[in-house]
């Protein structure tokens, strides 16, 4: 039940929903008001809320959990990223929550007792990790924020300038945030969220919502400038003179001077165009060129910072022609390393792998920034792949911020802001996709090799019918004409296999045979040379032989055999010969599947050499073979 | 160049398929002479 008071100052109801709210702001006249009992004192007037481009307002209402909530009130921050907004939120259960939002990060979280105790903020430091309500959190971010402003229901008093220590964490899919300005600390404890998820409903007309950019003149040189106040810019570039601005307090006085040479980079994509990407229109506010050495040698890419005023801020970076459009990740991705001792990154059920990691270093700055950016600033940034899919975790001694990025066609950057050329691609990027996808060409391999067995199987079974089996002797020193009963081979024309079985040691025969259609008198010829010889431990030979004729058709047949032994044999030699008819090659199931083996082994080789490609960049190059010197 | 791939393995298991239907086989070693009139001296 909302308890309601006057206003000292202009008379107009001022509504205590929340039983844990001590302060709130007249909508009226903006007094704020501190709840003492059934009384109201006047600290002053609130200062002005700055212009922002949140949907959110004091009346929205949604559903978290299950559980419909609605907006009493709202603090506004400012850190060094920028404009944060935290909105109080009365549950229909009276529990009091917070909706935090800002560059295109979105958390709910309430306020939590902790058992575990809470370190010092001067003990905390980025990536280290805190225990917190039976979970391990990781120090993502340590800032210093001022209160900009508040409205509606506060549960405790704030006022214009006043600052307060917070550490970020993140824990798994969780997100907590220690507020050091009350002892003890203020511990809240949630997740990030899509707001979507929320439902919101009676926000604010996106129509409505200022993202018009207001032309400005630069303090430095007076060149016409452009600003966006509704995207809460901190620095603003001068690309005339190069003057980087202060853009927070509106004064635009000079933070930092950089020298403007001829050789500056120029941007491909022009600031203030705008280009519609990933379902949104986007606009190039700002440029930025950073770079990173190894081994001596600077490598610099381009990174064009987005705005859209409902998505938020994006990136699009560009390195040797190959770009990729990026964003914030929804909670950081978990390291760990592989069981070949790789460091992996994992997010969103993907593994990724480490690529490259460096000290990366802003060199050139035009146009907006939503944080205090110069050039010089520096940030140790480590790259992990997935193609076409990257993530980058990018930490300075303050916060550990992590992004995710997606690699984009060249001609769908270009067809998005309308360019005639980009610069051509050189090399292979770090997630730059493989030309072919060599899996599904070994599925296929393996799919129809699979089909050419099983129809193999299916005539090796259906055939193999012994048309005649008889055994013959050959006598020593003489050639013999063997002539066999006329035997039926029925069914279609197919093959007939003829098998000699002979009990030849250290010695040769040679026969040759000759199958004659009984009644045409069709006859199909083949000579063939058994030989077998061996010693203790060596063979050499065989006393088998098959022989195969081709397309042979129905009809009655006899076999008619030359036979010649070697002169050095005594005894008799026996031999079994056997006709069967039907038999499937199993030379033409090897052919075809070497012939199917073929396609991919080359996409296997084209793909290895475009992933060496890939990795000889990255931290992981193999090492080069060391030559030998020729003397 | 997938589906070239696909198609000419289908192909290549047409042939394969015929080829063992009818017998035949790239190692085959008997060759057809028609002559004419021979038969078996049992069967004159």
């Amino acid at each position: 039940m909302a308890r309601t008071a006057s206003c000292p100052s202009c008379g107009a109801q001022v509504a205590f929903r929340a039983a844990g709210s001590v302060l709130a702001v007249c909508e009226f006249c903006r007094s704020t008001l501190l709840r003492k009992g059934a009384d109201l004192e006047n600290l002053g007037k609130m200062a002005e809320l700055a212009e922002d481009t949140s949907l959110v307002r004091l009346g929205t209402e949604g559903r978290y959990q299950g559980v419909h909530f609605a907006v009493i009130g709202r603090i506004q921050l400012r850190y060094g990223q920028g404009i944060w907004n935290e909105w109080h939120l009365l549950y229909d259960s009276q529990r009091t929550g917070w909706f935090g939002e800002g560059y295109g990060r979105n958390f709910v979280t309430s306020l939590k007792a902790v058992k575990e105790p809470i370190p010092a903020y001067s003990e905390l430091k980025v990536g280290g990790t805190v225990k917190l309500d039976g979970k391990s959190f990781t120090v993502a971010g340590l800032e210093t924020a001022k209160c900009v402003a508040g409205e509606g229901e506060l549960p405790f008093q704030v006022g214009a300038g006043y600052d307060v220590q917070t550490a970020d964490l993140y824990g798994g899919a969780y997100f907590a945030t220690i507020d050091y300005s009350e002892t003890p600390p203020f511990v809240f404890i949630g997740e990030q969220v899509d707001p979507v998820s929320l439902k919101l409903t009676h926000t604010r007309d996106p129509a409505t919502v200022a993202v018009a950019a207001e032309a400005i003149q630069c303090t430095g040189c007076g060149a016409p400038l452009t600003v966006h106040p509704a995207a809460a810019i901190e620095t603003i570039a001068c690309g005339s003179c190069g003057s980087v601005l202060d853009a927070a307090d509106k004064s635009y006085k000079v933070i930092q001077k950089i020298q403007k040479t001829p050789l500056d980079p120029k941007p491909l994509v022009q600031l203030g165009s705008t280009g519609r990407l990933h379902g949104a229109d986007h606009e190039v506010i700002g440029f930025m060129v950073r770079k990173i050495e190894v081994e001596g040698m600077a490598f610099r890419w381009s990174e064009y910072l987005l705005f859209n005023p409902v998505e938020g801020f994006r990136w699009l970076t560009e390195y040797n022609g190959h770009w990729n459009f990026v964003k914030a990740t929804k909670h950081p991705p978990a390291r760990s390393t592989s069981w070949t001792s790789h460091p992996l990154a994992s997010y969103l059920g993907h593994a990724f792998k480490h690529f490259q990691s460096a000290t990366a270093e802003v060199d050139y700055v035009q146009g907006e920034f939503y944080w205090r950016v110069q050039v010089g600033d520096t940030a140790q940034v480590a790259d992990y792949i997935n193609p076409p899919l990257m993530v980058s975790a990018e930490s300075t001694d303050k916060e550990l911020v992590w992004s995710i990025s997606e690699y984009t066609e060249p001609e769908t950057v270009a067809q998005a802001f309308k360019l005639k050329t980009l610069p051509p691609r050189r090399g292979v990027f770090a997630n730059q996709p493989a030309p072919v996808v060599h899996g599904r060409y070994w599925a296929a391999f393996a799919l129809l090799s699979l089909a050419a067995f099983v129809i193999h199987l299916v005539f090796f079974f259906g055939g193999g019918q012994k048309v005649y089996d008889k055994q013959f002797v050959v006598q020593p020193r003489s050639e013999q004409t063997l002539q066999t009963e006329v035997f039926d081979v029925r069914g279609r024309a197919s093959n007939l296999l003829v098998r000699s079985d002979t009990d030849l040691s250290n010695g040769w025969a040679f026969f040759n045979i000759s199958l004659v259609e009984a009644d045409k008198g069709t006859v199909y010829r083949l000579g063939r040379e058994v030989s077998y010889y061996y010693g203790s431990d060596w063979s050499e030979g065989s006393r088998s032989d098959e022989a195969i004729f081709s397309r042979v058709p129905a009809g009655r047949y006899y076999l008619s055999v030359d036979a010649e032994v070697h002169p050095e044999r005594v005894n008799a030699l026996y031999n079994r010969l056997q006709v069967v008819r039907d038999v499937p090659a199993w030379s033409n199931l090897w052919i075809l599947v070497g012939f199917l083996f073929v396609i991919p082994l080359i996409v296997f080789f084209r793909k290895s050499a475009f992933e060496t490609a890939r990795w000889a960049e990255s931290d992981h190059a193999p090492e080069p073979a060391e030559d030998d010197d020729d003397c | 160049m997938f589906r070239s791939y696909i198609a000419m393995g289908l192909l290549a298991l047409g042939v394969f398929t015929h080829a063992q239907y009818s017998g035949l086989s790239v190692f085959a070693t008997g060759e057809s002479k028609p002559v004419p009139g021979q038969r078996s001296a049992v069967h004159k």
